[in-house]
């Protein structure tokens, strides 16, 4: 069975997709969940409410498997062939792609990945065939770590 | 009942209903299914019942095209044939492969999947195979272990491999025809000439040679070259006493469309979440049934690729993932040949590894190998050598060649696999340097899976093809071919599996029209 990373979000163009009713021990669990969810966004926002280069756009979720020395040889290999990214701002402006009212979190990055592969916006990097966004958080994950 | 052929005085004539040359993967199941048929047939096999150096040399040949592996120690010239040393992978072929395809020149047989299927069915127990079925589903109900990836159905799919023991046909066979009273096997009986009526339009004998010099013939209304590929090439071409160009090469076909497997890792994926890979593992002489990735027939059309499967294998200790003829020196594959005589060792017979959730966590890459058909490509081609064996036969000059179809197959088909994985979360893919570009790189070796197919190829049209839909060669009224020489095209899956099957619809026609 998959562990998802994610949990699925309400889905507003098919409402009727939503998930069965909760027991009233699941309802507390999640809105316990929930609850400490916002806390822990209200208190991003209020910390990096305009720098949109926290730790979920600089830190690619496939540094768990690919490991530091794979990303960092990932980002250097950007960095060599895009000389317009190599500052931190580019790369973060390039990931975002357009504005944004708040700091990305995981599950954003993970859908802007995802709509990337989709969509074919691919490149093949030291080998890997990775979507643009997160090869561009690869090259900041390399700038970071020096 | 079994004659060695060497206890035989010179000249001597045999005659049956049928003669069959060559007792190997073909020769064999179909000789099997003409036991009690009320036919008397005589199963010809150049070696004896186990390998002779003197023998096997007679399949050296000349290789002038790309570089290749030892001929000689490709295929085995001995009771049994190349199942001697074949590792066990069977699956059919696909709906696919039989159909003629835009994007694939030389595309299309005359005949169809379901032609093939009531004879897939009766190869299963021959090859020791288990149930006809070869959809996930029904093996993940055998086995809970065997969960599949969360694929789009509409782009990847499983291909479903079985794992026969890998049965010996030598070994296993040997009883059954020293037992027939109607299929007489002589071994060490190399056939060296055909000899035609003379029109050239009907075998009438066939001359067999040892290397003493003394020769034998056999007479029979019909005649099949089970032999490999290469050697029904060679036997085809060197008949040419009253057929300048060879027996069935009026439109200079024989030889022409040699194809393989090519065999070779693409590649790397790394999973990004835990999945258990319990069903795409493979250890042999444990694995019975494991699934490879294989792009849905509309995905091929859509991307003008060949057919292929991707299989994920635990990469190596050391190092990185090598191809077939890389990995595989030949004192090594007689080494495993002679390992594997009979039946599988006992230490062979080890428990599978389990590559469940907590192992895919801990070593989350694989290696990532494709096995991939060849595009008919009739500058691919096994021609004649000016050298000849010991027994004067002369020996096979083989060019082989790919194609920039061949190339740009393993490049799409390796994009479309990394896309899928990063699109449905399921991992990255790294992809061997040569693999980057659409162009005709290949690597320093280009590795096939020692599958000889093509070349005496089967199509409606003379024009086109060597042998007709019933295996029968064109303008020859009682020579057919067997074996994987009539593979229209080569398909993804591994030749055995087909080659019996056909073999056992050839049996049926030669019994039932007489």
């Amino acid at each position: 069975m998959l562990l998802p990373t994610v949990l699925p979000l309400p889905d507003r163009r098919h409402p009727e997709r939503q998930q069965p009713a909760e027991t009233r021990r699941e309802f507390l669990r999640s809105a316990t969940a929930g609850l400490a969810g916002t806390l822990v966004t209200l208190t991003a926002a209020c910390g990096t409410a305009a720098d949109h280069s926290g730790p979920a756009v600089g830190t690619p979720a496939i540094l768990a498997t690919l490991g530091t020395d794979r990303v960092v040889a990932i980002g250097r290999e950007w960095l060599r062939r895009t000389p317009g990214e190599r500052e931190p701002a580019a790369l973060t402006a390039a990931i975002h792609g357009w504005p944004t009212w708040g700091p990305w979190r995981p599950a954003d990055i993970e859908r802007a990945v995802i709509a990337d592969f989709d969509a074919g916006r691919t490149v093949v990097v030291d080998g890997w065939l990775l979507a643009i966004t997160e090869t561009r958080q690869c090259a900041l994950f390399a700038l970071e770590q020096g | 009942m079994h004659t060695d052929a060497r206890d035989l005085p010179d000249g001597h004539q045999l005659e049956g209903d049928v003669c069959i040359v060559g007792a190997g993967a073909a020769g064999i199941p179909l000789a099997l299914a003409l036991i009690g048929s009320g036919l008397r047939v005589l199963l010809l096999e150049g070696g004896g019942f186990d390998l002779e150096g003197e023998v096997q040399a007679l399949y050296r040949g000349e290789v002038v095209g790309r570089p290749y592996y030892p001929l000689e120690a490709a295929r085995l010239h001995y009771f049994g044939g190349t199942t001697g040393h074949w590792g066990g992978y069977c699956a059919p072929l696909d709906a696919i492969d039989f159909e003629r395809r835009a994007w694939v020149p030389h595309s299309g047989w005359p005949i169809g999947l379901s032609e093939l299927q009531p004879y897939y069915a009766q190869a299963h127990p021959l090859l020791d195979l288990g149930d006809v079925r070869y959809d996930v589903a029904h093996w993940q109900r055998d086995d809970a272990q065997r969960v599949p990836l969360p694929l789009d159905r509409a782009v990847l799919q499983e291909k479903v491999w079985q794992f026969s023991a890998p049965t010996r046909f030598g070994s296993k066979y040997r009883g059954q025809f020293e037992r027939a009273t109607d299929v007489h096997l002589l071994t060490h009986a190399n056939v060296v000439s055909l000899r035609t009526n003379t029109e050239a339009t009907a075998v009438e004998q066939v001359v067999v040679r040892h290397f003493d010099g003394r020769e034998q013939s056999v007479r029979a209304r019909r005649f099949v070259l089970a032999c490999s590929t290469m050697q029904n090439v060679r036997l085809l071409l060197a008949a040419n006493e009253r057929a300048p160009q060879g027996l069935g090469n009026h439109y200079d076909q024989v030889g022409r469309c040699f194809m393989e497997h090519l065999e070779m890792p693409i590649g790397t994926a790394a999973l990004v979440r835990p999945q258990s890979m319990y069903l795409y593992a493979y250890d042999f002489g444990v694995t019975r049934v494991r699934a490879e990735l294989q792009l849905t027939d509309a995905k091929q059309a859509a991307l003008g690729t060949l057919n292929a499967t991707v299989a994920l294998e635990a990469p190596p200790e050391h190092g990185d993932a090598q191809s077939t003829f890389e990995a595989q020196r030949p004192e090594d594959v007689e080494l495993f040949r002679r390992a594997t005589r009979d039946s599988l060792t006992a230490d062979m017979k080890s428990e599978a590894r389990r590559y469940d959730l907590d192992h895919v966590k801990q070593r989350p890459f694989f290696s990532l190998i494709i096995r991939q058909e060849q595009a008919p490509n009739p500058a691919s081609r096994v021609t004649l050598s000016r050298d000849r064996d010991a027994l004067g036969l002369p020996r096979v000059r083989f060019d082989w060649q790919l194609s920039r179809l061949d190339k740009r197959t393993m490049q799409r088909t390796a994009h479309a696999l990394g896309r899928e994985f990063g699109r449905l979360g399921i991992g990255r893919v790294q992809l061997r340097d040569w693999l980057r570009a659409d162009d005709d790189a290949w690597p320093a070796v280009v590795s096939g899976g020692w599958h000889d197919m093509g070349a005496t190829r089967m199509h409606a049209d003379p024009r086109q093809g060597v042998v007709d839909a019933d295996c029968r060669v064109h303008g020859i009224a009682n020579l057919y071919l067997a074996g994987a020489g009539v593979f229209s095209t080569a398909g993804a899956a591994n030749p055995t599996l087909t080659i019996v099957a056909l073999a056992l619809r050839l049996a049926d026609h030669l019994r039932t029209r007489r």
